[in-house]
């Protein structure tokens, strides 16, 4: 194991895990000193009742102040601004995001007005304006990708402005993850798919990017190991509360991994395509993945071949010569994506040109294309990638990664 | 791989390693609202130039050092931690750094208590009443030995413990200028803490991926830099790795409470005085050779710790856990090297094995049986593997 | 317990590299405006930022600079050497028409629409005696930013491409993360360019 010349790491995120977890949060709150949360939420993970499943399983331990369950798929500072008047108004102490990463992220922006002051997020925007500790914020993830609720960062759009902010500070790491599978058990197939996929490039990209670090390596291949052996098995068997256990913590442990190590093209193409194209992220995720891996072969082949580890199992490692491990990691991931392809009978898509939306039309026009690979260079996951990627190695990679072709050297 | 039905894990310190670390100090205070640092160090370490360096982190910085307060020697007490709280408010200081490790950590966490809560005892707290508020920050510098007990939750003052989750340090900042060990004993003992902790988090009947994932770098580090480390204390890339290792192993330690090694350690040096780094480095060969003769095999995890996955993927599913024991056991006994070979040359009386074989099953808890304990104990004792 | 025993320390100075740093600062901010008119590759990044956009890279954040006092008391020409307590800034400006400025090190009565800290002297230090790359400096939190980060990640680009005309290649290798390759930019453009750059950005 490398010891970097320098790295930090830092997930002060007490984690409870298992499948009585969701009980257990009254006697934490307690522990940390308040008793009159607000729930935070959204429509969907309350239509699918969700949220009453956590409060019944809380049961008399307290009193719940007020439930905000208005978080827009899209938020922005205003969701914020507003919650946290309502926060005000019902004398909560206390935050508890039930959701997945807009909800988490809405939370982290409210408990920052909420804690320190002030009407609105905007005055604390930018690096260190958030240096106190906050108010306990508690996480139950609904989906198991995301790892939101181990990242240090809150990402909150401004339509004014049209930019997308970042809250980076220690303290807005939640106090407490609670990881129940009650809470994904719901889940539809192919969002399992593409969610569980955004966690495994989390845990790839930190363990192949530039923060790399022993243990952010080691949190990452846990991670990918959990999600190759049970990913499959609970899309076709959605009630497989182990497995869903073993996927949440697989979110977790990358969010853990990806927050102190950050991630690079992958994410970088896949936040330009959401952007412009309104591509869900687990998706273009499970798309770009392959690509991100084999156009980084040229500086980081030993850290993508070791991945074939937890991908494929010891067996198959210790089988395959060194110089071929790459290449089978790049292969297995694209097993897998057509493997989640077929087990969801088509939902899950392989590349850019089968990503559909809602009314069937395709989101990615070729046309577009070369817009994509310009607006690239505008994201941050661009610098801790170890290949440089400008606007004409973006274009090539993104036809590609349309057409679904291997991405040839 | 087996998630267990449930588990609590939490890893509270940041750790901040490498070149340039120390210079990373005031931008760390800085973002805890902190410009006046209390700095908390033994004397040898003063001695040897370690704190001018410290000081010359701060330069060009908007940090004053409130004081160095340097007498401490290789016990932590209320006298001390008292003076240094009186110092602490004088000044107005409003951080605390800990440059060293075992004794210092503890009276700087000690400090922190006192200081926060402006209180001249820690009386209440040993009676039980809980700590009020999230207290000053605490920055640990390691340096020196350690006693495992940094980054966890306790704090050992006057030879009585206290635990509570407000005594975390808030950060470890490793580097090479600092951890690099001036005596090949004092870093055999650390890495013995080291390895026991690591161990027992590998092997714990209920695991959890999370201290596994935690646990995993400290022991890959320690396989791998403990005998560059012995054969040249001073090389700073091996002492900064063991640095990382034990804060690793203490953290995951935190999350899986002691367990039989470092149990029947502490009974033995609690009987005998020797010190738990030396305890511990003379059971563990032993005591791991005895692991592999029960009937229950350990997980793999360990074996793929130490042997790191090209070799445990090349070794036959069925061996990893015994070969694991091995590689941890050829570990242990590199630090013998070092440390003495048995506890009969420690000179340590056999009469006193039976009582400390009883106290440690009886503080074990159920754990282990006293049976287990007092056949170690023969063991280490006549040095017979 | 003699509390003078136990003295106060003030944080002293690194004068040679507080000197080196400002040198370097002052030497990037003079070529990157005459860069711009230059090099294409600079222009197109630079006209990635909104017009009436000022900029800067500092060495220790603004608040951790010591005595303010006497730097106010001081005339502009001296405080603006980069040696003073202000310290180590490199501002630029683009103006209403999209030109460049480079503005010194005076951070007074001006407002950032980005700003680039390094977190300690030695921070900078690794990235200017290009021991670290830029890319490299921002994954080990070496400085942080604020402001809007792709205009940050397009700043980066700028500063990589002046080092590779400012710097001789093997030390402009250690410090961007992919050496431009012949065909993206060839030894001609590169070697006029570089005279250029230097003629017009230290004649003057
Ligand atoms: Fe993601």
């Amino acid at each position: 194991m490398l010891l970097p010349s320098f790295y930090d790491f830092c997930c002060r995120v007490r984690t409870l895990s298992g499948i009585d977890t969701l009980e257990q949060i009254p006697r934490q709150l307690a522990r940390l000193r308040a008793a009159h949360p607000m729930i935070v939420s959204d429509k969907g993970v309350g239509a699918a009742g969700l949220i009453d499943k956590v409060v019944q399983a809380m049961g008399d331990g307290l009193k719940i102040g007020a439930v905000y369950d208005q978080v827009p798929v899209d938020s922005d500072y205003k969701v914020v601004d507003d919650a946290a008047k309502v926060y005000r108004r019902n004398g909560c102490d206390a935050i508890i995001a039930i959701g997945g990463g807009s909800v988490i992220d809405t939370a982290k922006g409210i408990n920052i007005v909420v804690s320190l002051g002030g009407d609105s997020l905007l005055a604390y925007e930018g690096f260190g304006a958030v240096n106190r500790r906050l108010r306990p914020l508690v996480v139950v993830p609904t989906t198991a990708g995301t790892g939101s609720e181990m990242t240090l960062v809150a990402v909150i759009a401004d339509p004014d402005r049209k930019i997308k902010m970042l809250f980076p500070s220690y303290f807005i790491l939640p106090d407490l993850a609670v990881i129940d599978p009650r809470m994904t058990q719901t889940l539809p197939d192919f969002l399992t798919a593409s969610t569980a996929m955004d966690a495994m490039t989390h845990a790839c990209e930190a363990y192949f990017c530039l923060e790399k670090n022993p243990l952010s390596d080691s949190f990452a291949l846990r991670a990918i190991r959990l999600i190759s052996q049970h990913l499959l098995e609970v899309v076709k068997n959605p009630g497989d509360l182990n497995g869903r256990l073993a996927l949440a913590n697989a979110s977790a442990m990358a969010g853990i991994a990806f927050s102190n190590s950050m991630v690079g093209m992958v994410h970088n193409l896949g936040h330009t395509v959401g952007a412009l194209c309104h591509v869900p992220h687990g998706v273009a995720m499970s798309i770009f993945l392959p690509y991100g891996l084999a156009y980084n072969l040229g500086k980081a082949a030993d850290p993508i071949g070791e991945l074939l580890f937890p991908l494929a199992g010891p067996e198959v490692f210790a089988a395959t010569p060194k110089k071929e491990r790459p290449a089978k990691v790049i292969a297995h991931i694209r097993r897998m994506n057509e493997d989640l392809h077929a087990a969801t009978g088509g939902k899950h898509p392989r590349c850019l040109k089968e990503v559909t939306g809602r009314d069937g039309s395709q989101l990615v026009p070729r046309s577009l294309l070369p817009a994509i690979a310009e607006a690239t260079l505008l994201d941050g996951a661009r610098l801790t990638n170890p290949e440089e990627m400008l606007p004409a190695d973006a274009l090539p990679v993104l036809e590609h990664a349309w057409e679904g072709t291997p991405l040839g050297r | 791989m087996q998630i267990p039905d449930s588990y609590e894990f939490l890893l509270y310190p940041k750790i901040v390693s490498g070149r340039c670390a120390l210079e990373n100090l005031p931008t760390e205070l800085d973002g805890h609202n902190a410009q006046k640092p209390l700095v908390i160090t033994s004397q040898a370490l003063a001695r040897s130039g370690r704190t001018k360096a410290l000081i010359k982190a701060f330069y060009d910085s908007a940090v004053v050092i409130g004081a160095i307060f340097d007498p401490v020697l290789d016990y932590a007490g209320i006298s001390q931690a008292r003076q240094a709280a009186r110092l602490f408010g004088n000044r107005g200081c409003d951080a605390i750094i800990a440059l060293g490790g075992g004794p210092v950590v503890a009276l700087a966490k000690a400090v922190n208590l006192l200081a926060s809560e402006k209180r001249e005892t820690l009386q209440p707290y040993y009676d039980g009443t809980p700590i009020a508020g999230p207290l000053k920050p605490l920055i640990v510098v390691p340096s020196g030995p350690t006693d495992g007990q940094e980054a966890t939750p306790a704090m050992t003052v006057d030879n009585r413990t206290i635990v509570s989750d407000s005594l975390y340090p808030g950060v470890f900042v490793l580097d090479g200028r600092m951890t690099s060990a001036d005596d090949g004993r004092d870093l055999a003992e650390s890495a013995a803490i080291t390895l026991a902790q690591a161990f027992t988090a590998l092997t714990m009947a209920r695991p959890s991926p999370m201290v596994d994932a935690l646990a995993h770098p400290a022991l890959a580090l320690l396989a791998q830099y403990l005998a560059p480390a012995l054969r040249r204390p001073a090389d700073k890339t091996a002492g900064l790795a063991l640095a990382n290792a034990a804060v690793m192993a203490s953290a995951a330690s935190a999350n899986t409470g002691p367990g039989l090694f470092q149990v029947l350690a502490a009974a033995l040096a609690d009987a005998t005085g020797i010190c738990l780094g030396t305890c511990l480095g003379i059971l563990l060969p032993f005591g791991m050779a005895a692991l592999q003769k029960a009937d229950q095999p350990v997980r793999d995890e360990l074996c793929l710790c130490l042997a790191g996955t090209e070799r445990y993927s090349a070794m036959a599913a069925p061996d990893r856990p015994v070969r694991g024991l091995e590689l941890a056991a050829a570990l242990a006994r590199e630090l013998q090297a070092v440390l003495p070979a048995s506890l009969k040359a420690m000179r340590v009386q056999h009469y006193l094995l039976e009582p400390v074989a009883r106290t440690a099953a009886e503080k074990g808890a159920g754990g282990f049986t006293a049976d287990e304990c007092r056949a170690i104990l023969t063991r280490a004792w006549e040095a017979n593997a | 317990m003699h509390i003078e025993r136990y003295p106060e320390l003030k944080p002293g100075r690194k004068w040679i590299k507080r000197f080196y740093l400002s040198i370097m600062l002052w030497t990037v901010g003079k070529a990157i405006p005459v860069a711009a008119k230059v090099d294409k590759e600079i222009k197109k990044e630079l006209d990635k930022l909104p017009d009436n956009f000022t900029l800067r890279l500092m060495i220790l954040p603004e608040r951790a600079l010591g005595p303010f006092f006497y730097a106010k008391m001081l005339p502009a020409f001296v405080a603006d050497k980069g040696l003073l307590p202000y310290g180590m800034q490199m501002i630029i400006h683009k103006d209403k028409e999209g030109k460049l400025h480079y503005q010194g090190a005076d951070p007074r009565g001006k407002k950032f629409d980005l700003s680039m800290a390094f977190k300690s002297l030695e921070a900078a230090m690794m990235v200017f005696t290009f021991r670290e790359s830029t890319p490299t400096g921002y994954a080990h939190d070496r400085f942080v930013v604020e402001g809007y980060l792709p205009y940050a990640t397009a700043f980066m680009r700028v500063l990589d491409i002046v080092e590779v005309y400012l710097l001789p290649k093997p030390i402009a290798r250690l410090a961007v993360k992919r050496y431009p390759k012949w065909s993206e930019m060839s030894p001609l453009r590169k070697h006029l360019n570089r005279l250029i750059i230097y003629v017009r950005a230290f004649t003057f």
